[in-house]
């Protein structure tokens, strides 16, 4: 049966792999948070209807667009 | 022509704004909101959230490990993208909140819309019994920021609005509308 050391550099480096795929799972789940938030905008709009409904809209656009490409970069600069 | 102002906390007929459910010949009289001052620790919040990254991302983007980065150029990118987005999302849906948290007074009812848009309560004008203002703390005091209760005939549903403007002045705005519609409704008796 094949068997690694465990050395504490080895320790080190599965800790950093590991705070890297912490800050991904992260990324992701606000990811769901900005499409949850852009279903409330929907939701709060049709409560009440003001001029500013389409910019809201856009924003939140923006902002999920914004969180996926973080997550997507993040996810490339790590398989790189 | 004065340009109208969407974001004030108090509102008289408010332009382009209504509600789902208004009949044809509702109109909306007062909009009421949260005073802006509720804003103020958030506004301060996010400013300080901005400015972390100028300091935080410089020692990151340093930080190395046996000789090589521990984060490359590309996900530090990522890193600072990621925290603007998160920090814009927390003063928007915080905007967002004191935006739709909204008391709108009309000619036939008052509708009080909470939490998000998700809270929606109502009552007819002709229900309403009593409005009270209330500034009770030290710094409603010093802002003149107080709350407003509006009582029913129904026991469940009392309307309470908190953080307000002027609160004596809504208080007395909102009576004087609802006296005129009970006063043109037994009119007619």
């Amino acid at each position: 049966m094949q068997t690694y050391n465990l050395s504490f550099e080895n320790i080190i480096d599965l800790g950093l792999i590991g705070v890297r795929i912490f800050i991904i799972v992260v990324m992701t789940i606000y990811v769901i948070y900005t499409i949850i938030l852009s279903r409330r905008i929907k939701i709060m709009n049709q409560n009440l209807k003001t001029p500013y409904e389409k910019s809201f809209i856009k924003l939140s656009k923006l902002h999920m667009f914004a969180s996926v490409a973080a997550t997507a970069i993040a996810i490339l600069a790590i398989t790189l | 022509m004065k340009k109208p102002r969407y974001l004030d906390s108090f509102i008289k007929y408010p332009p382009d704004t209504s509600f789902e459910g208004r009949d044809e010949d509702e109109k909306v009289v007062f909009l009421i909101r949260q005073s802006r001052l509720t804003l103020f620790w958030w506004f301060i919040a996010t400013i300080i959230f901005l400015i972390i990254p100028i300091f935080l991302m410089p020692y990151l983007a340093k930080l190395e490990y046996n000789g090589s980065f521990i984060f490359n150029g590309l996900f530090i990118l990522s890193l600072n993208i990621f925290w603007y987005a998160a920090v814009f999302g927390f003063a928007f849906r915080h905007f967002l909140d004191w935006y739709f948290e909204v008391l709108l007074v009309t000619n036939k009812r008052i509708i009080d819309i909470d939490r998000g848009a998700t809270v929606i309560s109502e009552a007819p004008l002709s229900n309403i019994q009593d409005v009270t203002s209330k500034i009770t703390s030290i710094v409603g005091q010093m802002f003149n920021i107080g709350s407003i209760v509006v009582q029913t005939a129904s026991e469940q549903n009392n309307f309470e609005f908190h953080t307000v403007d002027n609160p004596s002045v809504l208080r007395d705005t909102i009576s004087d509308i609802i006296t005129k519609r009970q006063g043109d409704k037994y009119a007619n008796i």
